[in-house]
């Protein structure tokens, strides 16, 4: 079971999703909010395809993932994993993307940004689900906990 | 490479990410506070407390970064190599009384510190999306 500690950042926080290549260069795509899946310890990642080529291609040649999340409170994680698949967004998952993206928009607003930047980050429904077993998960909260692993299964 | 139209982002008024890997190929995602321009070549980052990131470089200096344009929102991604730390000179000055600032701004006085600066050399810049 994914730590319930981490279920509101996973859904609510702002994400990005890291990988390497085989040559050891890195790279990483922003995700707009992700869906759990408990009974098999698996995250989806909701991702704009436009934007995932390099992150996406490291995957599936490495199959490894780090997953990085946090909210405005600073309270953050970082899970990592092994990657599985990619898929469509169920209509589920993209209604929970759009609230996710309205939050954003609101919290950007409120903080004197114009509408027509936050569409940049937010504006595009997410068009691909990559999936990942989780195998290790760490709390990344600024603070004396910061790099703790939490425990899991 | 970095031009007037990407210094903005590289203010800290927006997070930036930074990905890094280790020897063995596993990849360390995580937030920083700010990127910091030291030339048209380089950027800075600060060491406050990823130590993950620290190990990683140690043994694979290449790190992807994406800094943001509070402005207009606009994205930019940055591969980067590792060059080198300072921890006794006007840049590591000017980045911790910047990082002293943010950290009042976010409540998170006392626990941003920081321990070195550390410089990159900036290999590609692209917008994002381009």
């Amino acid at each position: 079971m994914i730590p319930e500690q981490t279920l509101e950042a996973l859904a609510n926080g702002f994400g990005h999703l890291g990988s390497a290549s085989a040559d050891l260069k890195t790279a990483h795509t922003d995700i707009l909010s992700a869906s759990v899946d408990q009974e098999n310890d698996t995250v989806t990642c909701f991702a704009l395809s436009f934007l995932a080529g390099p992150t996406l291609d490291n995957m599936k040649a490495t199959g490894r993932v780090s997953y990085f999340f946090g909210l405005m409170s600073h309270e953050a994680y970082q899970f990592k994993g092994q990657f599985i698949e990619t898929r469509e967004l169920t209509e589920s998952e993209l209604a929970q993307s759009e609230q996710f993206c309205k939050a954003i928009a609101e919290i950007l607003g409120s903080m004197g940004i114009a509408p027509e930047a936050t569409m940049k980050l937010v504006g595009t429904a997410p068009d691909l689900g990559i999936t990942f077993k989780v195998e290790n998960i760490f709390n990344q909260t600024p603070g004396p906990e910061a790099g703790q692993e939490l425990p899991f299964n | 490479m970095i031009t007037e139209e990407h210094l903005p982002a590289l203010q800290g008024m927006f997070p930036s990410w930074i990905t890094t890997c280790s020897a063995a190929g596993e990849p360390n995602t995580t937030v920083i506070s700010q990127v910091w321009y030291v030339d048209e070549e380089h950027v800075a980052l600060s060491f406050q407390f990823f130590n993950k990131t620290k190990k990683n470089l140690a043994e694979n200096p290449n790190a992807f970064a994406t800094i943001v344009n509070p402005g207009t929102m606009a994205m930019y991604n940055l591969d980067l190599e590792f060059d080198h730390s300072e921890t006794d000179s006007e840049l590591f000055d000017d980045m911790d009384m910047k990082l002293e600032a943010i950290a009042s701004m976010s409540g998170m006085s006392g626990i941003f510190n920081l321990k070195a600066a550390d410089v990159y050399k900036v290999k590609s810049l692209k917008a994002l999306g381009s």
